[in-house]
């Protein structure tokens, strides 16, 4: 069953409103499948963000269409998603736990069930020991840790993670890979955006390439590092590849 | 019942922030020194404190109220933006008039926290034979006032940078007590089309110059409660007015 196809999915944006607008997403189209954990790969400025910023409705698009679950993008059907944005801005003055209440409320979940909810979820994440410490004293990993909570905290069906290790310290990457890695085994849907090659070959099933606007190859990482040892490797050749042709 | 827990955690989250922020203390201190001040001036008069107090008291309470709405209006849903804490939040099943409707009321959360601190201080330092009904009625009009710019502030707010909707607000507020002496002066220029445009105009702006009552005299000579309740609803249907207008721009605005 698919979670998530994007078809035809075009986006221009204007800098100044004298320049033309640049084409950012060109006829973007890719399909997610229930249960895959998709690493989606490109480099800055390939239109990575501006995909998930389309999914979920921060910007919108200028045509192409965007179907969640089988249906058009609602809030119904948002209200399944879980977003890690690509760097955590939080509302620092909050404690952990102030901070997962207030998404647990705009999720609008049942009251009664925070406390059980968010004992469990801030086990997972590794920080109980924190739920009562402001954001502001976390540090870079933690507050990537409290971001995944929030995203979870709402039982997602599909998740969205935005660069969810940039940096971070190799302590901070060992723990979010741990949680990533039990989300996999949860079978839950992941689409993780990421310019860490090793971490996507090691956590990811599919793979979507995005180059200046294009999905340029999607399908299972596997299959895509068939014929060499490493992913970096196989994309190396890809990107010479793809260089030569566009040249 | 959703809709309004999600405009209460929106409306607590922005108030709790703001109380944290030196900028809502800079306000409280001037409307300290506003206090002050008119506690000054009315001591340096002989024969008419009371008027002087009240004037000024009253009058300093609408500026701090509308320092409050223009300032943290215009600025509220733009800084959650520049901050980019504004993704996590829109990241939610949230419609987005929820997160105008919350802004507005965490600063009329904040206007009637400095509304009440400023009556309750005024009051308790003010002579004896307190007009508690006139001050009151008086205090209730310019929050609503504050109320309704804080609409305009929000809603210019997230189709302008923060500076602009704060200059635009302002104006906005001052036209509503001028309007009336502008048209004046272009009936007198005797030009029928910049008279029918002001005319026009003047539709737009809510009434605020028919119920200035921030004075002495209307502690005294208290207006009627049918006076209040036509001025009470003129004041929320403008506020609608522009949370609405706030609403549905922010619907289409692009957060990049």
């Amino acid at each position: 069953m698919s979670i998530l196809e994007v078809k035809g999915l075009n986006k221009k944006f204007r800098t100044d409103f004298y320049k033309k607008p640049t084409h950012i997403l060109k006829d973007v189209s890719f399909t997610i499948e229930q249960g895959r954990f998709v690493g989606f790969i490109g480099p800055n400025g390939a239109g990575k963000s501006t995909t998930i910023k389309c999914l979920l409705e921060f910007i919108f698009p200028d045509s192409g269409e965007i179907k969640l679950f089988g249906k058009d993008l609602s809030l119904e059907q948002r209200a399944r998603i879980g977003y890690l944005p690509e760097r955590p801005f939080f509302q620092e003055f909050l404690t952990g736990i102030e901070f997962l209440k207030l998404h647990w409320d705009l999720g609008n979940m049942p009251r009664s069930k925070f406390e059980e909810k968010a004992k469990s979820i801030l086990e997972e994440v590794k920080l109980t020991h924190a739920k009562d410490r402001k954001l502001k004293a976390y540090s870079k990993g933690m507050l990537q840790r409290i971001g995944i909570a929030q995203a979870l905290i709402c039982e997602p069906d599909f998740l969205i993670l935005d660069e969810p290790m940039s940096g971070l310290d190799p302590d901070g990457r060992i723990l979010v890979k741990q949680i990533l890695r039990e989300l996999k085994k949860k079978n839950m849907t992941v689409l993780m955006s990421s310019h860490l090659l090793e971490d996507v070959e090691e956590l990811c099933d599919d793979l979507l390439i995005i180059h200046s606007g294009k999905i340029e190859h999607s399908g299972n990482v596997k299959d895509f590092k068939v014929n060499y040892a490493t992913l970096e490797e196989a994309y190396t050749h890809f990107k010479l590849d793809w260089d030569r042709l566009q040249s | 019942m959703k809709n309004l827990r999600t405009i209460y955690s929106l409306a607590k989250l922005t108030a709790s922030e703001w109380i944290r922020l030196k900028f809502f203390h800079v306000i409280l201190a001037l409307g300290v020194l506003f206090m002050a001040f008119s506690h000054l001036l009315s001591s340096l008069t002989f024969s008419v404190q009371e008027r002087l107090l009240y004037d000024f008291g009253l009058g300093a309470l609408e500026m701090g109220l509308m320092m409050i709405a223009g300032l943290i209006g215009s600025h509220t849903i733009q800084r959650e933006v520049d901050r980019k804490t504004m993704f996590l939040l829109l990241a939610r099943p949230i419609p987005r008039a929820h997160v105008v409707l919350g802004s507005w009321g965490a600063i009329v959360i904040l206007s009637l926290l400095f509304t009440a601190g400023f009556v309750t201080s005024l009051l308790l330092t003010a002579p004896a034979d307190v007009p508690y009904t006139g001050v009151f009625i008086s205090a209730l009009c310019s929050f609503q006032k504050s109320c309704v710019v804080t609409a305009v502030a929000i809603a210019f707010g997230v189709m302008v940078r923060p500076i602009m909707a704060l200059v635009a607000s302002v104006c906005y507020w001052i036209l509503c007590y001028s309007i009336v002496d502008v048209e004046f002066f272009v009936k007198k220029l005797e030009m029928d089309i910049v008279a029918d445009a002001v005319h026009l105009f003047k539709k737009l702006l809510p009434e605020f110059y028919n119920y200035n009552w921030k004075s002495f005299y209307y502690t005294q000579n208290i207006p009627q409660w049918n006076e209040v309740g036509w001025v009470t609803l003129h004041n929320l249907a403008w506020a609608i007015v522009w949370l609405l207008i706030g609403s549905l721009v922010f619907r289409r605005k692009e957060i990049v």
